[in-house]
């Protein structure tokens, strides 16, 4: 009979476990550290692809040559910024986020001079590298809506009963900062959705 | 009474979430919404996307929508694959090819098990060199059908779709009782011979690519019937992650 006892608490207790965010907190702890990593890693893989792009451009439009610096710069500064997902602090995010949307509205305005050569734009390099740009671009916006997400998902289960109690007993987890989208991204990101009934 | 409040709070609260694109239910390899593809297209390539798909290939699906929901496309297409999941969830091999007449835009959605066999360079150039020119050109059904098998003949040169398997069933895969007829090989293998080519989207390689699919739009006759529709076509959990590219037109 005691047996028995203790095997239904035991089941119970699991079953009530497993509902309460003794598992559900630290899985999503994990989830949004390597959703960061994703994001990371698209942004590797852009500034990988600058140097190529740099290249090609200078070919064309090498009085541009302010542009051409700017994106280097800019690059350079990135990726002297590295993360670590398990690790990192808001602030180093917030510093990295940053040094990315530099390099984003760099690159921005290499782009937009390139309109203005003909020759450039027809050239097949310039093509293509274009096309991995975008790209990435893309990937990199949903890696990082997916970061948001999987941050969001975090913060409820931190904040929001009944696992927030499990949290403040045993995890003690602060809610994470979302990632701070910089302003010039903003109004892309925003631009879209709108609510329906 | 308060079961009312209580409902009607609910599905307040799921409306406030709703901002991802609402797709509809994922009936076949080929959904199209405002009925832009000559049926003779759209049966053979319900056909052979099926075939690809038992014969465990990659997922591909067409999906010609009647409205982007004012999202941009980049988006409507990652909340679509997201939604249906296409392709395997072990293989992540799902390509979505999403086509908005309404808005003129098209992209092709490739799934991450796939990227390195179809780069976002192919994608834009397929988009770009293929499926626009016959956008702009008023012929819609024939830059799907173009655009699609162009994808499948970069699959095939991949080894992950084996157009000759295809065309000539072996006897263990001689059940599904389909046969792709060898022009059809033929004209991938052409097809994605000029995307190799093209590149630099120079006029003169331009003009013969189209000059050539031209000339051969005249002597297709026969295809295949029946096979449509049939076992399950469902998505199997693949992953995407933002690859391919967009056009417009």
């Amino acid at each position: 009979m005691t047996n028995f006892k203790s095997i239904a608490t035991l089941i119970i207790l699991s079953l009530g476990l497993s509902g309460c965010g003794i598992q559900s907190i630290p899985q999503a702890k994990n989830k949004t550290e390597s959703a960061l990593a994703e994001v990371t890693n698209q942004y590797k893989r852009r500034s990988d692809l600058i140097p190529n792009l740099v290249n090609v451009v200078k070919g064309y439009a090498s009085h541009e040559q302010q542009t051409l610096t700017q994106v280097t710069e800019a690059r350079a500064q990135a990726t002297s910024m590295t993360i670590d997902p398990s690790k990192a602090t808001p602030a180093q995010l917030s510093a990295y986020a940053g040094a990315q949307g530099q390099l984003s509205q760099a690159l921005g305005r290499l782009m937009m001079i390139s309109e203005n050569y003909p020759n450039l734009k027809a050239d097949t390099g310039f093509r293509d590298l274009q096309a991995q740009l975008e790209g990435t671009e893309n990937r990199i916006t949903v890696a990082r809506q997916r970061y948001i997400e999987t941050i969001e998902q975090f913060n409820n289960l931190v904040t929001v009963p009944p696992t927030s109690f499990t949290n403040s007993i045993i995890y003690k987890h602060e809610k994470m900062p979302q990632w701070d989208v910089s302003a010039a991204e903003k109004e892309k990101v925003e631009a879209a959705p709108e609510v329906k009934f | 009474m308060q079961i009312f409040a209580v409902l009607f709070f609910t599905l307040g609260c799921l409306a406030a979430q709703a901002k991802n694109f609402e797709t509809p239910w994922l009936s076949g390899p080929v959904i199209d919404e405002v009925g832009l593809l000559e049926p003779q297209h759209q049966q053979e390539l319900n056909a052979l996307l099926l075939k690809i798909r038992e014969n465990s290939g990659p997922q591909i699906q067409i999906f010609i929508t009647k409205s982007l929901q004012e999202l941009p496309i980049e988006k409507a297409s990652i909340d679509i694959v997201d939604q249906w999941k296409i392709g395997d969830a072990a293989k992540d091999d799902g390509l979505l090819f999403l086509i908005a007449p309404t808005e003129r835009k098209v992209r092709i959605e490739v799934g991450q098990g796939l990227e390195g066999a179809i780069p976002d360079i192919y994608t834009k150039r397929i988009n770009d060199d293929i499926v626009v020119p016959f956008f702009k050109n008023g012929q819609m059904s024939e830059g799907v059908y173009r655009g699609t098998l162009a994808l499948v003949g970069l699959l095939n040169k991949e080894g992950l779709v084996h157009l000759k398997d295809l065309a000539h069933p072996s006897a263990k895969r001689k059940k599904a009782g389909f046969h792709l007829p060898p022009w059809l090989v033929i004209l991938i293998w052409v097809l994605f011979y000029f995307i190799g080519k093209m590149g630099g989207g120079g006029r003169g390689g331009r003009g013969l690519m189209r000059s050539i699919a031209y000339g051969s739009t005249g002597g297709w006759g026969g295809g295949f019937g029946g096979s449509s529709g049939g076992g399950g076509w469902s998505g199997g959990g693949g992953g995407f992650s933002g690859g391919g590219s967009s056009g417009s037109w």
